[in-house]
């Protein structure tokens, strides 16, 4: 990539450098350029964010659901990921980059005495970002809002109940994250009553969802040479209906 | 013959040297290249020059548009912070009459000379590498002749200002006295450089005085090669590796400045940003020791060394060869300089895993005394890139690091205490890989029966008999083969010319006996036959109408088609005489076979982008009935590149069959071999991106990585549950591990400390860690047989005796199990390649190993297994095998 990293040392001082996840001699700077062009883009990017977050406030969701389905549909609408900059590298310093400018509130064109730009706090949790990549795979919020708007922000409310740890647990496993999966998943719910729905969006009955359908469509062994979006659409959901009516039979009768 | 003038005095001359071979053959003698040297040479100069805290040395690189339009590079390196090439401008006859040994701070004269030594200085550094690192990159034009150039400029503490120039012509020549002063500084910023009259050469410096001190050399020119490496950042990466110790602790500072002016600094590598060995790091997977005592000479001492794993990092790409380590191991870091890496796999293949390899990093540094003594010519080449590794210091150092990398690695729990385990000896390994080539890699060009000819034709055989009872294959004395049908078929359709069809008799013992032979014509259809009749199975002589069955057991009626006098491609029928042939097996009736072949080099397991790999997946029934089953198969892409989103932009994985109907049909009559049914047959080209035109065939978009194919079968079969699968991984613009991918064991020597293991068996075959890697092989050098083999080897004559005849018979051995392994699953796969080289092999000792490992499976998978003739079976197998090996040897 590289990508701009904003930070904030020890005295308070703004400062960025350039980095790339591929180890090169002179550091990421040697394509600070590119790493400019792509911090002003993300100035848009955020700003169009939090405007579409301010434009689904009434949607009843989750403030973090919401918040990560709009950076991730800004993101995918920006067309960034289609910048040379970004084609040959992973996309979890992305998050980071735009996370830290988030958290310090810093503009591409950021010098001493402006000020920061704090609505985009709105954006990211509390915590402040993490300097290194997670250890042991997991995703970045952002990654998984970046997914997740792979639907239309209704239809993901309505799929995970608006619930980011719903969210990953579909994310997260890998052969039923597709949205053919999604889709069959969407319709499943909405053949349930509504009681019934809510019990299943729990995030303790959702969880055993995901792994009952993974047991389905295992990623390796036998059954993995099926994915789910080499299925038609009614035979995926037939097949999902015999994957979870049973479960949610146990789970309704607790 | 010339007659010498005797009328003149004779006297001695200086003999014109060869300059240009003579810089050649020192860079040639850098391990690692001439890039290496380049990045090597000349800033280890401006260090041992630098005079303030800090020396700064940039590499810029310039463009030129010579005079007759011809565009040029030109390097410069400066340095400042330095003190410059100062003292006295010497000639050649005051440097001899001193002895050839010049005092210190005369630089200049040691900078233009050639092989002399200042007072203070051992011998190293003072061959000319720097110059020579320097020449060798400039490629002066015009004669057709080799030709170097290059230009020095000085500016000393006192303001005096030199300019220097050499050339190779290919004499060695220098200019004496040099430019000096203002002449220096307008010649430098001239618009045109006359390097010398007599060479024709004028060169735009059009260069900036130096205004600091230091120095500044100066390499019109420029190679191409050394071009590329700038600008493909191979220069930067090699400063890097070279010098990120001196960077990181402040002694130098190294830029490179490209041709638009754009300056970046050297850093240092990621994993040694943190300095962990400055803090008492409480990380296990970093391993700090100071302040190592040689046992030899407690004076001297091993500062630190330092080593971590790190499972995120990426394995370290060579910049010029594998076998050479880089990063990829213990760098040894002498005055804040690399000069060599002890390797993970070279050196420290016991102690840290393979696959544990990509993510070991390492460093060690000496204390001043043992620093200095290292550097010393006993020791270190004159290329400062490597260390006599038989002297008894070097080897000390090397032991007392081995320590420390086994401590760490038994605190990373890779290796366990008692064990003690290596790479098999270099013989021993090639050895085994030898032997396993006889069955992994199928002969390269057109052998015997493989079906192929030299145009390019595909030869199909089928011989069709009527056995007297339709559901067995058994035959009696005094039965006959009705209706002896041959007939061969070309792809594509040969239809002229004619060939020749053969049927022949071969007892259990594999002797042959021609029956008849005949001639037939290929058809507009590319087909040809011929009837060979009936034949009376009797003990007498074989002849036209009679197949000689001397005794009971299993024969085989062979047909050929042959042009020319070149088999092209054998069929057979098994005939049991006077007994019933074996029952098909109870279990596995039903299993599959899946190879994935890289199109473009079947020999490269690596599948680069907008490559094919090809995709064949065969199911087998070894039953007499019938079955029906479905399959599966997809390409999965473990991951999308960054810029698409799986399932929008581009589909995560390839279909290749879904919910497919799979009709095979079980064997006519018992005795017969299985029936064998294609599924897919299919190229597949691999992208990293969306590729920019539509692509007709299949293909799957991907990122660099590991990616599978899986392909499962389901139904029932004779009552039975049918749920077979397997899987393949696809290398996809990286490499297997190892030699994963080539072979399917690596050979591994294991020694026990633990008396009670010493009677472990004398192999043991594991399943990898990792479904991609090889699997390791072991095998115990304490074991008797091994003892005494390898005793032999001192009266050995041939490469069959000794331990190498252990080797051959562990891996005739391993191979069957690992063939059996993914037997047990209904895999196939493996067992597949005995049969498709048994199908392409000229002597029929091949198609005996091929029946008997046919017979193996069936009987393995029998209710009722036969234990004691599957362990002669098992014999048979290998000691055919080791024939198979011995016979390739040959």
């Amino acid at each position: 990539m590289p990508v701009k990293l904003w930070q904030r040392d020890s005295q308070g001082k703004y400062t960025s450098r350039v980095v790339t996840v591929w180890d090169r001699p002179l550091g990421g700077e040697e394509y600070r350029a590119q790493a400019e062009e792509l911090d002003q883009r993300l100035d848009d990017v955020l700003d169009d964010a939090l405007a579409r977050l301010e434009s689904v406030k009434n949607v009843d969701a989750n403030i973090r659901f919401k918040r990560i389905w709009c950076v991730g549909r800004s993101v995918r609408e920006s067309g960034i990921l289609h910048l040379t900059a970004l084609r040959t590298e992973r996309r979890a310093l992305l998050w980071r980059a735009m996370a830290w400018k988030c958290w310090l509130g810093t503009r591409h064109d950021f010098k001493v005495g402006s000020d920061p730009e704090t609505r985009w706090r709105t954006l990211r949790s509390s915590a402040q970002p993490e300097t290194k990549n997670k250890k042991g795979g997991v995703r970045d919020l952002f990654e998984t809002g970046f997914w997740l708007q792979q639907q239309e922000l209704a239809d993901a409310v309505f799929t995970f109940g608006g619930r980011v740890s719903n969210v990953r647990e579909i994310d997260s496993r890998t052969s039923i994250n597709s949205p053919a999966m999604r889709t069959a998943l969407n319709s499943w719910l909405k053949a349930l009553p509504a009681e019934h729905r809510e019990l299943a969006h729990r995030s303790s009955n959702f969880e055993k969802i995901a792994k009952n359908l993974r047991a389905r469509w295992p990623d390796r062994g036998f059954g993995a040479a099926r994915r789910p979006e080499h299925q038609e659409p009614e035979e995926l959901l037939d097949e999902v209906h015999e994957v979870l009516d049973p479960l949610v039979m146990k789970i309704t009768e607790r | 013959m010339t007659v010498p003038d005797n009328t003149q005095p004779s006297s001695y001359q200086s003999t014109s040297t060869n300059m240009v071979h003579l810089i050649e053959s020192i860079i040639t003698g850098y391990k690692m290249g001439a890039i290496r040297a380049l990045a090597q040479e000349p800033v280890q100069n401006s260090k041992d020059a630098k005079r303030s805290s800090i020396a700064k040395i940039e590499y810029r690189l310039h463009q030129r548009t010579l005079a007759d339009g011809y565009p040029s590079h030109m390097l410069t390196i400066t340095d400042s912070g330095t003190s410059g090439l100062g003292g006295p401008i010497l000639n050649d006859e005051e440097i001899d009459k001193r002895g050839g040994v010049l005092n210190p701070g005369e630089d200049w004269s040691a900078f233009e000379g050639q092989g002399y030594t200042k007072a203070n200085q051992d011998a190293l550094g003072s061959r000319g590498q720097g110059k020579s690192a320097s020449l060798y990159h400039s490629y002066a034009r015009g004669t057709g002749q080799r030709r170097m150039v290059m230009l020095y400029d000085t500016l000393l503490p006192d303001g005096e200002y030199r300019l220097g120039v050499r050339y190779a012509s290919p004499r060695d020549t220098v200019r004496r006295p040099p430019y000096l002063d203002e002449t220096a500084r307008e010649l430098v910023s001239a618009d045109a450089f006359t390097i010398d009259e007599g060479l024709g050469l004028e060169y735009l410096l059009k260069l900036n005085p130096l205004t600091t001190v230091g120095t500044r050399v100066i390499m019109p020119y420029l190679s191409s090669e050394a071009v590329e490496a700038f600008n493909n950042y191979e220069l930067a990466k090699w400063l890097q590796m070279l010098w990120w110790r001196a960077i990181q602790v402040g002694e130098i500072e190294i830029s490179l400045v490209d041709t638009h002016g754009a300056s970046r600094k050297i850093g240092v590598p990621k994993w040694w940003r943190s300095q962990f060995w400055n803090a008492s790091s409480t990380d296990e997977n970093q391993y700090v020791k100071t302040n190592i005592y040689l046992k030899s000479d407690p004076n001297l001492k091993i500062k630190r060394l330092a080593l971590q794993y790190d499972e995120n990092l990426e394995a370290h790409q060579h910049l010029y060869d594998q076998s050479e380590p880089e990063y990829d191991g213990i760098q040894i870091m002498r005055g804040l300089q690399w000069i060599e890496t002890l390797g993970a796999k070279q050196e420290y293949s016991q102690q840290v895993p393979e696959e544990r390899r990509a993510g070991f990093r390492g460093f060690v540094e000496f204390e001043r005394d043992l620093d200095r003594e290292l550097r010393s010519a006993e020791y270190e080449r004159p290329q400062h890139d490597s260390y006599n590794r038989r002297k008894g210091l070097i080897r000390e150092i090397r032991d007392e690091l081995a320590s420390c990398v086994k401590e760490f690695s038994e605190r990373q729990g890779w290796v366990d205490e008692d064990v003690h385990q290596e790479d098999a000896s270099e013989r021993e390994r090639q050895i085994a890989s030898r032997a396993l080539s006889v069955l992994v890699n199928p002969p390269k060009g057109k052998s015997a029966g493989s079906g192929n000819d030299h145009g390019g034709t595909a030869w199909g055989l089928d011989i069709q008999v009527d056995y007297p009872n339709p559901k067995t294959t058994r035959v009696d004395w005094g039965q006959k083969l009705s209706r002896i049908y041959v007939r061969c078929q070309t792809e594509p359709k040969r239809d002229h010319g004619s060939v020749t069809l053969k049927i022949m008799s071969v007892d259990p013992d594999n002797k042959r006996q021609e029956i008849a032979t005949k001639r037939a014509y290929l058809g507009e259809d590319g087909a040809a036959s011929a009837e060979f009749g009936d034949l009376l199975v009797m003990i007498g002589k074989s002849d036209q109408q009679h197949m000689s069955c001397p005794g009971k057991g299993k024969y085989r009626l062979y047909a050929t088609v042959s042009d020319a006098g070149t088999d092209l491609k054998r069929a057979s029928r098994a005939v049991y005489v006077q007994e019933d042939p074996p029952e098909p097996p109870d279990k596995k009736t039903i299993t599959l076979s899946v190879k994935v072949s890289n199109l473009e080099d079947p020999e490269r397991a690596r599948i680069n982008n907008g490559e094919r790999l090809r995709v064949d997946v065969s199911v087998k029934n070894r039953s007499d009935q019938d079955a029906v089953l479905h399959m599966n198969a997809s390409l999965v892409a473990s991951e999308l590149p960054p810029n698409l989103v799986p399932g929008i932009d581009a589909p995560i994985s390839l279909s290749l069959a879904t919910k497919k109907k799979i009709k095979i049909n079980g064997i006519e009559r018992s005795g017969e071999p299985p029936v064998v049914k294609q599924l897919i047959s299919k190229p597949v080209r691999l992208f990293n991106d969306i590729p920019d035109s539509t692509i007709s065939q299949a293909y799957l978009v991907a990122s660099p990585g590991t990616h599978d194919l899986h392909v499962n079968i389901y139904g029932e079969h004779m009552g039975e549950e049918i749920k077979i699968s397997t899987s393949r991984r696809i290398h996809f613009e990286v490499d297997p591990p190892g030699n994963a991918g080539k072979m399917p064991f690596e050979l591994i020597r294991q020694e026990t400390t633990d008396e009670s293991r010493e009677a472990a068996p004398i192999w043991r075959l594991e399943s990898p860690e990792k479904s991609d890697a090889s699997y390791p092989l072991y095998y115990s050098p304490q074991h008797h047989i091994y003892r005494i083999a390898e005793r032999a080897d001192k009266n050995a004559k041939t490469l069959s005796e000794g331990a190498n005849a252990v080797i051959r018979e562990i891996i005739a051995d391993a191979y069957l199990d690992w063939m059996h392994e993914a037997h047990r699953t209904g895999d196939d796969s493996r067992y597949d390649t005995i049969l498709e080289r048994s199908d392409q092999a000229e002597n029929l000792r091949w198609r005996r190993l091929a029946e008997q490992v046919e017979e193996f499976q069936r009987m393995s998978d029998s209710e009722d297994i036969e234990t004691e003739r599957l362990a002669e079976l098992r014999r048979q197998i290998v000691a055919n095998l080791v024939c198979v090996f011995e016979e390739a040897e040959a």
